[in-house]
């Protein structure tokens, strides 16, 4: 045996007796015969270090909070039968509503048809996902599917927003009054718009479910896809780079507002 | 572990009841009482929020400590920030026994603490998971995302450094 194999048989064998080809070694060099005594001895001073008890009233209380954050997630995802179903049932109602706002307010008037039905395809089919990865009872992940159900809200927000200040009016507005070369312009709006919901249910989320600032990200792209096809079907309005810089602006305001959210909510997390 | 990340309560009770007082030992040994329970409510709460991504393949014992570990490192970071005074010598909670064991036990844990905390923090948590939390060297290479020799490589030097701190402090 070398020195360097004692060295790490040392390392294995501490606390324990130490096997014949060690103790053989040790025997025959003294410098490993130091180095294992040296060992032993910082090893056991270490049992002089009292054990230290979490104080029964906070571990109570940590406790008590996770137990009853689990107990409404028990009924939530996983007492509801006919998942599939209902998430399809869920993805067409929503997608369907999504598109009588739009109407509404007017916005889907220059669509054409084909445009149409292609955009509602798309959408409920983000929308049968979403719900599918909230409701599904096999292989749920309760955390992605409470970022999910944050995501459907603040798309839901967005569309409110969206039916109170129309993006096309903005875009018409942008153009008549202030002209051409409105890239940037539409870049900040599009910001604007998708991170102040995101920025709502990224620091709501953060600070109730204490997630991973990646988890939150994903939820900002879920977030995107969401409110995508209903900037693509009011696209009708916008010239393509208007369009471009609006998603554009979009993308950078869902990434900023999760990881804006992710950091207010951790810190008000940690101050209560 | 997978029961809880179902969002099985029993489950968690489980795990809670096996490791809440273990992993509050991990803070306390380096941070003073108040800190210790701050973080330590910190850490069930990121427990409970990563459980989701919870590997089945891995041990527990390295997923928890490898959570808890970053939290320590995160408080170690924001303190050297905002450097605040120490408290090593805080007296341990839950301690026993008549008043000449309680002072000579204090007296040994405040050498122990005062030895570890003269340690460099990646020998010391090395330590402290080998020692305290019975982890193994590749247990502990998976908590701290390192190579096995160089965990091995640092708890031999962090043991060595300890033995000679606690024997100049032995009177």
């Amino acid at each position: 045996m070398t020195c360097e194999e004692a060295k790490r048989q040392m390392m294995d064998e501490l606390g324990h007796a130490s096997s014949p080809a060690l103790a053989a070694h040790v025997q025959s060099c003294r410098a490993c015969a130091a180095d294992l005594a040296d060992l032993q001895s910082g090893f056991a001073a270490l049992d002089r270090a009292a054990i230290r008890r979490a104080p029964p009233l906070v571990a109570e209380k940590v406790r008590q909070r996770i137990v009853a954050d689990l107990a409404p997630r028990a009924r939530l995802i996983h007492e509801l039968p006919f998942d599939g179903l209902l998430s399809i049932v869920f993805g067409s109602a929503s997608a369907f509503a999504s598109l009588l706002l739009l109407h509404s307010r007017g916005l889907l008037a220059g669509v054409g048809p084909l445009r149409l039905a292609a955009g509602a395809l798309v959408w409920a089919g983000v929308f049968i996902f979403a719900f599918w990865t909230l409701l599904r009872r096999r292989g749920a992940d309760p955390q992605l599917g409470h970022l999910v159900l944050g995501a459907l809200a603040a798309a839901g927000l967005f569309l409110v927003g969206n039916h109170l200040l129309p993006l096309p009016a903005v875009v018409q507005w942008c153009s008549t009054r202030l002209g051409t070369g409105l890239g940037p312009l539409f870049f900040a709006m599009g910001t604007v718009y998708a991170a102040i919901p995101l920025l709502l249910f990224a620091t709501s989320a953060s600070r109730r479910w204490h997630v991973r600032p990646r988890r939150v990200l994903i939820a900002g792209g879920f977030f995107f896809m969401l409110v995508a096809p209903a900037i693509f079907l009011q696209c009708a309005y916008f010239t393509a780079g208007a369009l471009f810089a609006w998603l554009l602006g979009a993308v950078a305001g869902s990434l900023a507002a999760s990881a804006a959210g992710y950091w207010l909510g951790t810190r008000a997390s940690a101050q209560t | 572990m997978e029961a809880y990340a179902r969002g099985d309560a029993a489950a968690f009770d489980m795990l809670y009841e096996r490791w809440h007082d273990r992993l509050f030992g991990y803070l306390a040994r380096v941070f003073d009482p108040a800190t210790a329970e701050e973080l330590f409510q910190t850490l069930w709460m990121r427990i409970h929020g990563a459980r989701g991504g919870y590997d089945r393949a891995r041990a527990v014992a390295p997923w928890l400590f490898a959570i808890a570990a970053n939290l320590r490192r995160e408080e170690w970071r924001r303190r050297s920030r905002r450097p605040e005074e120490p408290r090593p010598d805080a007296a341990p909670a839950g301690s026993t026994g008549s008043a000449e064991d309680s002072a000579l036990a204090a007296e040994r844990d405040r050498a122990v603490r005062s030895a570890l905390a003269a340690l460099p923090e990646t020998q010391r948590e090395v330590i402290e998971l080998h020692r305290f939390e019975h982890l193994s060297f590749p247990e502990i290479a998976e908590a701290l995302g390192e190579g096995v020799e160089a965990v091995k490589s640092r708890a031999f030097r962090g043991y060595k450094a300890l033995r000679a701190m606690l024997t100049e402090m032995q009177p």
